[in-house]
């Protein structure tokens, strides 16, 4: 019997080794476990050869592409597919997202690089080197495929760590990483995504041509763009990359890696291309109560007592502050505070969840709370299906004091979801500008303020800020207070024709 | 509103299928060989595991579970070879999934080390290799490329194939005494 060494072995795996020299190593297999297994190392490491090469980050492959004499240069916009004769796609799953009915035909584009070979119903056979196939709820995308969302589409994909990738309309999306690896990672070559990473599956790490973000069990979004302005200068046009972080810590690098920050829950960091990443607002004040005691008040609050408390969130192994349904006395409404009565220019955000009666119920921020004078409010009122900005004005003992309502907006939404509620206050010359928006917990955040009104009394100018409910069930968590950071000059010069 | 027991379903097979997947992976191509069907059985698995995961008892080991499967999958993928010589026997290839599950801690810990060595080959290495496991250049192509002969080529490739190995092989050695 022939003893077959590597070179055969490797030929074999290639599809070199002439068909009667199969049937005889066929035959030697069956009765030789260490050249089974010998085979099978080699076949794992050809198999994991090309992806470990795919995974070298887009530096290195600048840098070998830099080497090569035929002078092709690797960008992370272009990256091949590590095996161009194989069909279909294998990064992650991509579902049609829910709540979008016009997308009923087709949620994403997906642009595959290399000549593939079809087969799926919905695939068509192009000879063309690059293709563009319309994905639908549970295909399959596989590292090297670009995942495009049209205006007014958006998708959702899972990678295999547990990621949840949410594309939001016009994103263009690359899976660099093969799926089956523990550091997940993707390029944003444009748009916004809303990333939900699980803790204990590894890393994972979003690209773009500003820079990268680097997290472990979080949730925040990214968002690549052009900046504007540049292109008509005939420069370059550089890509700046903001990210938002909603939950847990985040790392943000410039492409080069060669500056970083950690960017904490709340807070917004900018990198424009070929700069360093900055801080663009900066939390003043976060408290997830995962410190407190349940059932006790939160240490860091001024609370009502026995209204207010920890608890847990259902089931879930999350603990948030609760506003426990009081039945005797509704339609009246309590609120806890924190912070300084120094704070000004701010702005206050939260999650809230109403669980009681809907004719009741009502969920609220308040900002620039001085005892003496009153505050703002940016609430949502489920009874009414209404957002609204108002002012709260304290009176004397006797009179009491009155609620001025500012502006308002229908708005509704299902009882028992997570929504998130955002104030923003700016003081200026005319008076305090009060901005206000609300979305849902799994929907990225709204570019545009959904609400807004100027305040030209001035009698309101700081002061604490808290959250409101009515005297019905209702779950408060994440709530941060945050402020613009002044002083990166630069960094501003470099928004300021953008926005 | 997604179904929470389908969402915890979808974590447990994502968790459990990252770590078998290198051994899934070996398996399909020692027994596809150089075909090109070796990602399609791949993905044939995946959509079989996806499918058939609410039936898995975690009581159990989840690589016996899905090596059953992938099994299952290269058995088909050989019957539709039946004609061809080039390809193993259905016995070889029950036995190489007996192989597979024995090794496959063995297989997951050379894949992780790939990465490591793969960093200190020479960026000459490391471009050759790009070119053909990466670009999925031909060695001919590779070759007029660098502007070297097919041999030249074909003898840097198995070069540094065994540079990644002996590599791979010392890190395992020193695993195992670090761990004695």
């Amino acid at each position: 019997m022939k003893n077959f060494n590597d070179t055969d072995l490797a030929n074999y795996l290639e599809g070199a080794l002439p068909a009667d020299e199969i049937g005889r190593l066929d035959e030697t297999l069956k009765h030789d476990p260490q050249l089974r297994k010998n085979l099978l190392v080699l076949a794992g490491f050809e198999a994991e050869l090309p992806i470990a090469l795919q995974e070298m980050s887009p530096g290195e492959l600048q840098s070998l592409s830099e080497e090569s004499p035929a002078g092709r240069k690797l960008t992370p916009r272009v990256v091949s597919a590590p095996h161009p004769r194989s069909s279909r796609i294998m990064f992650g799953r991509v579902i049609r997202y829910a709540g979008w009915p016009a997308l009923a035909a087709a949620a994403a584009l997906i642009i595959g690089i290399g000549l593939f070979r079809f087969s799926g119903p919905l695939i068509q056979r192009l000879t063309s080197p690059i293709m563009r196939i319309a994905l639908i709820e549970g295909d399959y995308v596989r590292s090297g495929n670009r995942i495009q969302t049209p205006a007014r589409s958006r998708a959702i994909v899972y990678l295999k760590n547990a990621t949840e990738i949410k594309m939001a309309e016009n994103t263009t999306l690359e899976a660099l990483m093969p799926w089956n690896n523990a550091r997940q990672t993707v390029f944003l070559a444009k748009g916004e995504i809303l990333n939900n990473t699980a803790k204990g599956n590894g890393a994972f790490v979003v690209r773009t041509g500003a820079g990268s973000v680097r997290v472990t069990g979080t949730r925040f979004s990214v968002r690549a763009e052009s900046l504007a302005g540049e292109r008509m200068k005939g420069s370059k046009e550089r890509t700046v990359m903001t990210v938002k972080v909603l939950e847990g810590q985040v790392k943000v690098e410039d492409v080069a890696a060669t500056a970083s920050i950690m960017v904490n829950c709340g807070e917004e960091a900018k990198v424009v291309e070929d700069s360093q990443p900055g801080k663009t607002i900066k939390t003043l004040f976060y408290d997830d109560f995962e410190e407190d005691e349940i059932g006790k008040v939160p240490q860091r609050w001024q609370l009502a007592p026995k209204l207010w408390a920890v608890r847990m969130d259902g089931n879930m192994d999350n603990k948030v502050l609760a506003m426990v349904a009081n039945k005797q006395i509704r339609n009246i409404a309590s609120f806890c505070l924190t912070g300084n009565s120094g704070w000004s220019n701010y702005s206050v955000q939260c999650r809230a969840k109403m669980l009681g009666d809907e004719k009741h119920l009502m969920a609220a921020v308040i900002a620039y709370d001085r005892k003496d004078k009153g505050f703002y409010i940016f609430s949502h009122d489920a009874s009414t299906e209404e957002i609204v900005l108002k002012k709260y004005r304290a009176g004397s003992q006797k009179s009491g004091g009155d609620y001025v309502v500012l502006s308002c907006r229908p708005h509704r939404a299902s009882n028992g979801q997570w929504q998130i509620l955002k104030l923003g206050l700016t003081n200026t010359p005319e008076g305090i500008l009060l901005r206000g928006k609300i979305w849902q917990e799994n929907e990225s955040e709204p570019k545009e303020w959904t609400i807004e009104a100027h305040d030209k009394e001035n009698s309101l100018s700081g002061g604490e800020c808290g959250v409101m409910s009515s005297m019905e069930t209702t779950y408060f968590d994440d709530f941060c207070v945050s402020t613009t950071v002044s002083g990166n000059d630069d960094l501003a010069d470099s928004f300021k024709e953008r926005d | 509103m997604e179904n929470p027991s389908k969402n915890s379903m979808n974590e447990t097979l994502l968790r459990h299928y990252v770590n078998e997947d290198a051994v899934v992976r070996a398996y399909v191509r020692s027994c596809t060989m150089g075909h090109r069907e070796t990602d399609d059985v791949l993905q044939e698995i995946w959509k079989v595991v996806c499918v058939k995961i609410g039936q898995y008892d975690e009581s159990r080991p989840f690589r016996a579970w899905v090596m059953g499967i992938a099994r299952m999958q290269v058995l088909k993928w050989r019957q539709t070879q039946a004609r061809s010589r080039e390809v193993l026997s259905p016995e070889t290839i029950e036995l190489f999934a007996e192989t597979a599950m024995e090794h496959g801690d063995e297989l997951d810990f050379r894949r992780q080390h790939l990465r490591e060595c793969l960093s200190r080959i020479p960026a000459l290495g490391r471009q050759i290799m790009r070119l053909k496991y990466f670009d999925g250049l031909t060695i001919a192509t590779i070759g007029l490329q660098m502007k070297k002969s097919t041999a030249a080529i074909e003898m840097a490739l198995v070069r540094f194939r065994r540079f990644l190995r002996a590599c791979i092989e010392k890190q395992l050695v020193e695993e195992r005494l670090s761990t004695s």
